[in-house]
């Protein structure tokens, strides 16, 4: 397998609060195996905020499953190493993942009626973390969660301990799916499209929690999505992914300003905007996203590339630094779209 | 047909409402009403396309599906080429029922697993009684081209297809019948980025190609802005602002439309967004138990005593916009000024407002003007 060598790895392993090496996901379905994630490396500094950016069947959930060791069933990490503060997660004891995630590193789902438990007063639920990996007393962790209940934004948060999710609005719920993630303050936030449910209003004032959390508790986030907007906001770098690989990665300026491989920059103008020109037809990326099932030879997103060529089919290329300037600006694509002309080499 | 040169409206919708009785419950004996729609007035035009975008309960699905008579307006009318929806029976409701179609959300969940594409297309065709089989296949055939589909596809099962394909099937089946008129329900909202322009690229060809009239419903405003001419914004169950897409987008007068705007988060790391500078406090009210005066008061920035007791009528801004707010003015030197601006009544600026201040001479009430550098 081509892909990332370890060598291009930056060498602040020991500022980083999460490493991951050249990990590998699979699911077993009744159709076949996925590969759902393919030897995809990162690190993440402490308080840094991370986006992974992708489509459906691109592997961001699998990742964020992987980190937090909630792979379902049928999944497992088939390669790779996840160290998390020096602890190595793949593998890993039970007992020792157990310790880790809550204390170590938390997760917010994107559906927060089905994250939080139904059955459990919220209350019970934020002060359960706390319990559990801090040794706090019953009586002070319903003091602390009562505390986060007011730092999350909840209004009226003395009746909303007693209550279940049921009672919250979606807004609401995603505001306790974060007091509970945070209740033990991880080291690591894991956020899977935590506003992708929600509406733009409140959408707007849960990433404002979520950054002011970050900063507050100089917690490491990463924060998974598919919209590039809440991306730009938000975070720091960007990871693109496409059928499981990263295939760009960089500051989210470098991302933003100086798109290198074909599918971000089919991204960038695919996507509705508020200030696109009007009357100009929207360009669309043709064709469809891969569903997993099919080993594609060579680059993935090569069927749907203006840019391929004979060699992109053959090779998986490797992902590169793309310029001097920028050391962090990485890309897996064998073309330089910034002087060749789509269309070229077919 | 009436005449097709000038632009009449197909649909006239007047003072519309929708309710649902929520079931009692045995410690409440008197089953509370929840008001989906609540007095809402607007026409659409023959070949235009009309964008009705709001939030999650703001009620833009059911007066989209009231208008397809598929809801019992509680008061108001819906009138289709004239005719009164509520009051269509038999064969004439039948033929308002080809003449209408509608476009759904989930491609998933919108097309039946166990037909062939071929026989979903073919299906309002059939219950309809329209041509023989053969001229049936024919007409798939012509549609599956016609939404960029291969012939092959009539032969197989919505499960061997993607989301952006299944909506492509789910269009061609609301376009078999040749209708006047579509109502599409957040109709890329579940797929894929990179499949979402291709979608709207082809139903703004279609639209045009068959000179359709559409009421396209959306949460994203930058969805609808590619596609629609004009645009309804609703909040709880009502009408906030109606007007061209351009003035809308460019010049948004009702403070909710403004915030709706400045809730998107730009795909620009440089542009300094802040969800706390922009976002609204709170969430929207139940619509069971809607607020008193103007229903956006709660949640308003300008609010002012009288927006909590008075309901603000829907004025018509010189340029032909529509806002119910008692402190919108037009900025471009309308005619029309609120009553409401007194200093008094001035609403308090500032305080976590997401509305830019303007240097104006108006000094008074909320100037439209452009949000977008």
């Amino acid at each position: 397998m081509t892909g990332t060598a370890p060598a291009t790895l930056p060498d602040h392993d020991k500022g980083a609060a999460l490493v991951v090496r050249r990990l590998s996901t699979v699911y077993g379905t009744s159709y076949g195996r996925i590969t759902a994630v393919r030897d995809v490396s990162f690190q993440i500094k402490a308080g840094e905020a991370v986006g992974i950016v992708g489509e459906t069947g691109s592997g961001k959930t699998a990742i964020a499953l992987a980190l937090v060791g909630l792979l379902p069933r049928n999944g497992r990490i088939v390669a790779g190493e996840i160290s998390l503060g020096g602890v190595e997660l793949v593998n890993a004891p039970k007992k020792l993942l157990q310790e880790v995630r809550g204390r170590r590193i938390a997760m917010v789902f994107q559906d927060s009626m089905t994250s939080l438990d139904p059955l459990m007063p919220i209350g019970k639920q934020i002060s359960e973390g706390m319990v559990a990996h801090l040794g706090t007393s019953a009586d002070e962790a319903r003091r602390r969660a009562l505390e986060l209940l007011e730092d999350v934004g909840v209004p009226d948060p003395a009746t909303r301990l007693a209550q279940y999710p049921h009672q919250l609005s979606g807004g609401l719920r995603q505001r306790v799916a974060i007091a509970v993630a945070i209740a033990a303050n991880p080291d690591v936030l894991v956020a899977d499209e935590p506003t992708t449910a929600l509406d733009v209003t409140i959408q707007a004032q849960v990433l404002d929690l979520l950054e002011r959390e970050r900063q507050r508790r100089g917690m490491a986030l990463i924060l998974i999505t598919h919209d590039l907007g809440v991306v730009a906001s938000v975070t720091d770098r960007v990871m693109v992914m496409y059928a499981g690989r990263v295939v760009e990665s960089g500051t989210t300026e470098d991302i933003f300003r100086d798109p290198r491989h074909p599918y971000t920059l089919g991204l960038m103008k695919t996507m509705p905007r508020l200030d696109s020109p009007l009357g100009v037809r929207p360009a669309a990326i043709p064709g469809f996203p891969p569903t997993g099932y099919e080993e594609v030879a060579g680059c993935p997103f090569s069927p749907r590339c203006e840019w391929v060529r004979p060699a992109c089919r053959a090779e998986y290329p490797p992902l590169e630094r793309v310029a001097e300037a920028a050391p962090t600006h990485e890309a897996a694509c064998l073309v330089d779209v910034r002087t060749e002309a789509p269309g070229d080499a077919r | 047909m009436p005449a097709e040169n000038a632009p009449s409206p197909l649909i006239q919708v007047e003072g519309l409402a929708v309710t649902f009785e929520l079931a009692a419950h045995s410690w409440r004996w008197k089953p509370q009403v929840l008001h989906a729609v609540d007095g809402v007035s607007f026409e659409v035009c023959r070949g235009e396309s009309l964008a009705l975008v709001g939030e999650s309960g703001s009620g833009k699905t059911t007066t989209g599906r009231a208008l397809l008579g598929l809801y019992r307006p509680a008061r108001g009318s819906v009138r289709f080429d004239g005719e009164e929806v509520s009051k269509l029976k038999g064969a004439e409701l039948k033929r308002f029922r080809g003449r209408a179609q509608m476009i759904f959300q989930d491609p998933y969940a919108s097309l039946n697993p166990r037909m062939k594409v071929g026989a979903i297309i073919a299906e309002p065709l059939r219950a309809h009684g329209a041509g023989s089989q053969r001229q049936r296949r024919e007409r798939v055939q012509e549609m599956l081209r016609l939404v960029g589909l291969p012939p092959d596809a009539s032969n197989r099962f919505p499960y061997a297809f993607s989301g952006g394909q299944r909506q492509r099937v789910g269009i061609a089946r609301a376009l078999a019948l040749h209708p006047d008129f579509v109502v599409a329900d957040e109709p890329v909202s579940a797929l894929d980025v990179s499949v979402q322009a291709q979608v709207l690229n082809l139903l703004s060809d279609l639209r045009e190609e068959l000179s359709l009239t559409m009421l396209f419903i959306a949460h994203n405003l930058a969805v609808v802005r590619h596609i629609a001419s004009r645009v309804a914004v609703m909040y709880l169950g009502q009408l906030v602002e109606v007007g061209s897409r351009d003035e809308v987008f460019s010049r948004p007068a009702h403070p909710y439309t403004q915030a709706l705007l400045r809730a998107v988060p730009p795909p620009d790391p440089g542009a300094g967004w802040s969800g706390e500078k922009v976002s609204l406090r709170g969430e929207i009210p139940s619509p069971v138990s809607p607020p008193d005066g103007c229903r956006f008061h709660t949640r308003c920035p300008y609010a002012a005593d009288i927006c909590r007791s008075v309901v603000p009528e829907m004025r018509t801004f010189a340029s032909g916009r529509k806002v119910a707010c008692h402190f919108a003015v037009d900025a471009n030197g309308g005619e029309f000024s609120s009553q409401a601006t007194t200093p008094e009544a001035r609403p308090d600026r500032g305080a976590g407002a997401g509305v830019e201040n303007r240097a104006g001479d108006a000094g008074s009430g909320i100037e439209t003007g452009p949000i977008l550098s």
